[in-house]
């Protein structure tokens, strides 16, 4: 049901947009729209219907964890 | 063109003073008393003149290149590809920032005012009003923040005014007297939550009439900022105390639930709350628009206008994936976001200005 | 043309969606609690009871009240939440408990521990932290809510003004809000305390409109007592004199009355309090913790049965001392009984020592309460008597004089 919503919100935006950029001929536009509007479909849809991915930001904690450990190794508390 | 708006320094200086305060006047108080307990006050005090000099230090980098906006000077110093890359990294702290902030609004109403609302369709509502804000430009979200800046002002008043009564210095004692390490942790996270996230300014500054007195105004802005937020922390830690502060998750909310004057104006945290909800969205409007310009910038496209909408397919997405529950929040994002940060706002831009002087230099070297 | 139907049909889209009626509770839906009382049911866990407002009675002008103004709901659970929600079992709204004033408890639930129910209270977004919290004795806490008042048609507003009130009029009652009493719980060097509540009278008959048809009603509701704590539990009570001494060396004085034995002869002075300031200094004595408490006090007679004339200097400086001696008395009694009897900071001195000396403080936080009983409390007292009300010579003074012996 929310798919269905989901579904046809995304097209009646997606497609008057794609329009309005082919009429005007903004190529490059239209290009990056399509790979903007990607991640965004997946992230949104992802989010309209509640599916959960683990720690999304894992990133983060990966690349700083050897920083703020470092850092408290100066700073026993 | 990709922004034909121009905005005035007046205007700046208010966006500027607004989106510092921004989303930091609910979060900062439980994460300054949380490292340095009952001297949190003088944790955000003395994080003032250091968050002006960051803030100076990105004045600095835009006034070389007055015309180019971030992702801009990126391109110019660093070449295309190298550039790009940093630009790239700069867009996607710019998108999760902006996210968060959205989240952040959410959450609060529904922890506080809307129990049972699931929190999709309040940041449904948010979007939307964001997505129409910056859909009329910086122009209009620049003086639409000169209009609320008063009622901002009134309720923040309002809420010291309404508190006075209630302040036991006593709560702060004993000043200054143990972990002194943890306090000056205390002092990089309150320099740097709110004085780093102003890195987004530098995407704007391109579309302000220049004058003068630019950086003044700016620093001006800084300090006054810093000054509101160090306040609210001390009222915080003299009214609620160390404990509450540093474990309610939503202090200033509690502190608006406290006002009683004679039995009669109580009860008007829903108003003070609006306040709160203003200023995130200022700065996630900012957020918002610095992403999709800096994409536009990045790819050299003609007009801005059309990655709006996938902007806000992003945003809404990443609003609600970006931290499973509040709990998570507290405890993994807010050490590292200050790692992250840093880099954004300290390092990068350093890196920046010396490769700046390094080529400046080589360029007077050179004959001719 | 188009574009302005537009806008308007948007901006109506707006308005409905943007009004959180997701959240919606309608005021008839909605059972309004002004007092609570959680008391232990066996095994079963927690028996809370709350005083609903009945809106018809209370709001109608027309004086055909049948029915009581409040009426009281309960359920059992093993968390308080859960009972709340229970109680729609048998009410027909939802408990709405923004407005409570009171939070009664039992002796028993306090005496093991009343931190479990704190903690769901607080962590409650809808519970504000501006309610009073008691104890009740030598009755369980749901009679507390059961009797009707004169003078405040809903008891628990009764019982909310008279603690305000009585708190600030009357020395020995103490007025503790909850986030205090949190606070109080979870810092160190200092422990709560919490009024008592009794019901004086005729408990079956007071909770019906009969109490309210005589003059003098059948069950009155009284505080009395305070309660002293460790950390979360009950650990036992003062009684008026020693909780006045507490009252006064915590600074919550604001104005009382007492009364003295006069300096010559027979005959009491009463004297009202108009400001009292204390100050707990805390000295670091050979390694070890002791105390000053200082107090100033401002005074004004209101009625003098004395023999001798109080209108000399010499009187009144007589009557100052007098008083300062007996103010004395009262806090060091009420030290005493805190330290040797309950084992209880109560008064705070661990925790000013801690804003003084936090480093010293370390090494005594763990076993405070231990300690504390070995703590020299030096108290001061500097009392001044302003006025006299507005007579210069006793009349009774001058009846005496004027009796034949």
């Amino acid at each position: 049901m929310i798919t269905l919503v989901f579904c046809v919100i995304v097209l009646a935006i997606v497609i008057p947009h794609l329009w309005v950029l082919g009429r005007k001929r903004l190529y490059r536009e239209l290009v990056v729209f399509c790979l903007l509007m990607i991640p965004g479909i997946a992230f949104s849809y992802m989010a309209a219907t509640l599916i959960i991915i683990e720690e999304p930001l894992f990133f983060l904690e990966w690349i700083y964890r050897p920083v703020n450990d470092l850092f408290s190794m100066f700073f026993p508390s | 063109m990709l922004e034909p708006g121009k905005i005035s320094i007046r205007q700046l200086t208010v966006l500027f003073y607004l989106a510092m305060i921004g989303d930091m006047i609910i979060i900062l108080p439980p994460i300054a008393a949380g490292y340095a307990h009952q001297n949190g006050w003088i944790v955000a005090l003395a994080s003032i003149p250091m968050g002006m000099v960051l803030v100076w230090l990105m004045l600095k980098l835009a006034a070389h290149y007055p015309d180019s906006s971030l992702v801009q000077i990126c391109e110019r110093i660093l070449g295309r590809w190298l550039g790009g890359l940093v630009s790239v990294t700069y867009l996607i702290f710019f998108v999760i920032a902006g996210s968060i902030y959205v989240r952040e609004v959410g959450d609060f109403l529904t922890t506080q005012l809307f129990a049972n609302t699931p929190i999709r369709y309040i940041h449904l509502l948010f979007i939307a009003t964001l997505l129409w804000a910056i859909w009329h430009g910086l122009e209009s979200i620049a003086r639409s923040a000169e209009l609320l800046l008063p009622l901002f002002i009134l309720i923040y008043i309002v809420l010291i005014l309404c508190l006075l009564p209630e302040i036991e210095v006593s709560r702060l004692k004993p000043i200054l007297g143990e972990d002194h390490l943890w306090m000056l942790r205390g002092t990089m996270l309150t320099t740097f939550y709110p004085f780093g996230e102003m890195i987004v300014f530098l995407m704007v500054i391109p579309y302000v009439q220049h004058q003068k007195h630019l950086k003044r105004d700016v620093l001006l802005a800084s300090l006054l900022a810093g000054l509101t937020l160090a306040l609210i922390i001390f009222i915080s830690l003299t009214v609620l105390g160390s404990f509450f502060t540093q474990h309610n998750i939503y202090a200033t909310y509690t502190l608006t639930q406290k006002i009683n004057i004679g039995g009669f104006l109580q009860r008007i945290e829903a108003l003070m709350a609006a306040a709160w909800v203003l200023t995130t969205f200022l700065k996630s409007c900012l957020f918002f628009y610095a992403f999709a310009l800096g994409t536009a910038q990045l790819f050299k496209l003609r007009s801005t206008k059309p990655l709006y909408v996938p902007t806000t397919f992003i945003i809404f997405g990443l609003s609600l994936l970006v931290a499973t529950d509040v709990s998570y929040y507290l405890n993994t994002i807010v050490p590292f976001w200050i790692d992250w940060n840093l880099t954004y706002s300290l390092l990068f831009p350093l890196l920046l200005l010396a490769i700046h002087h390094i080529r400046n230099r080589k360029k007077s070297v050179l004959p001719g | 043309m188009r574009l302005r139907v537009l806008h308007i049909v948007i901006a109506g889209l707006i308005l409905l969606s943007a009004t959180g009626c997701w959240d919606r509770k309608e005021l008839n839906e909605l059972g309004i609690v002004l007092a609570m009382a959680v008391d232990k049911d066996g095994d079963k866990g927690y028996k809370v009871s709350c005083q609903v407002v009945v809106p018809s009675e209370v709001a109608s002008n027309s004086g055909k009240s049948t029915t009581t103004t409040v009426t009281l709901v309960q359920a059992t659970a093993t968390t308080i939440h859960e009972a709340l929600y229970k109680m729609t079992l048998s009410s027909p709204r939802l408990s709405y408990m923004s407005h409570v004033r009171l939070l009664v408890f039992s002796e028993e639930v306090a005496r093991e521990g009343i931190a479990d129910t704190l903690e769901a209270l607080i962590r409650d977004p809808n519970f504000r932290p501006d309610y009073y919290i008691t104890i009740a004795r030598g009755s369980p806490a749901e009679d507390i809510l059961t009797i009707l008042t004169p003078l405040e048609s809903i008891p628990a507003n009764s019982l909310f003004y008279s603690l305000k009130n009585s708190s600030d009029s009357w020395a020995p009652t103490i007025a503790a809000y909850a986030d205090d009493t949190v606070e109080k719980m979870v810092s160190s060097g200092v422990e709560p305390v919490l009024t008592g509540v009794r019901i004086l009278g005729d408990r079956v008959a007071g909770g019906s409109k009969d109490n309210l048809t005589h003059i003098k009603p059948e069950a009155r509701l009284m505080f009395t007592g305070m309660a002293v704590l460790i950390r979360d539990r009950l650990i036992g009570w003062m009684d008026e004199d020693e909780s006045k001494g507490y009252n006064y060396i915590a600074g919550n004085v604001k104005e009382t009355t007492g009364h003295m034995n006069c300096p010559e002869g027979e005959g009491v002075v009463s004297l009202v309090l108009l400001r009292s300031t204390s100050k707990i200094i805390p000295r670091l004595v050979n390694g070890k913790p002791a105390f000053d408490v200082k107090l100033q006090v401002v005074q004004t007679i209101y009625g003098d049965s004395c023999e001798t004339s109080l209108s000399s200097d010499y009187a009144i400086r007589q009557l100052q001392k007098i008083s300062e001696r007996k103010l004395i008395k009262i806090m060091e009694d009420s030290v005493n009984a805190a330290q040797h009897r309950l084992r209880s900071d109560i008064f705070g001195f661990g925790r000013e020592f801690y804003r003084k000396y936090p480093l010293h403080w370390k090494t005594l936080a763990m076993n405070w309460n231990e300690t504390f009983p070995s703590v020299k409390v030096n108290i001061e007292v500097e009392a001044q008597i302003r006025r006299i009300g507005t007579l210069d010579d006793s009349i009774i003074k001058q009846m005496k004089e004027e009796m034949p012996e």
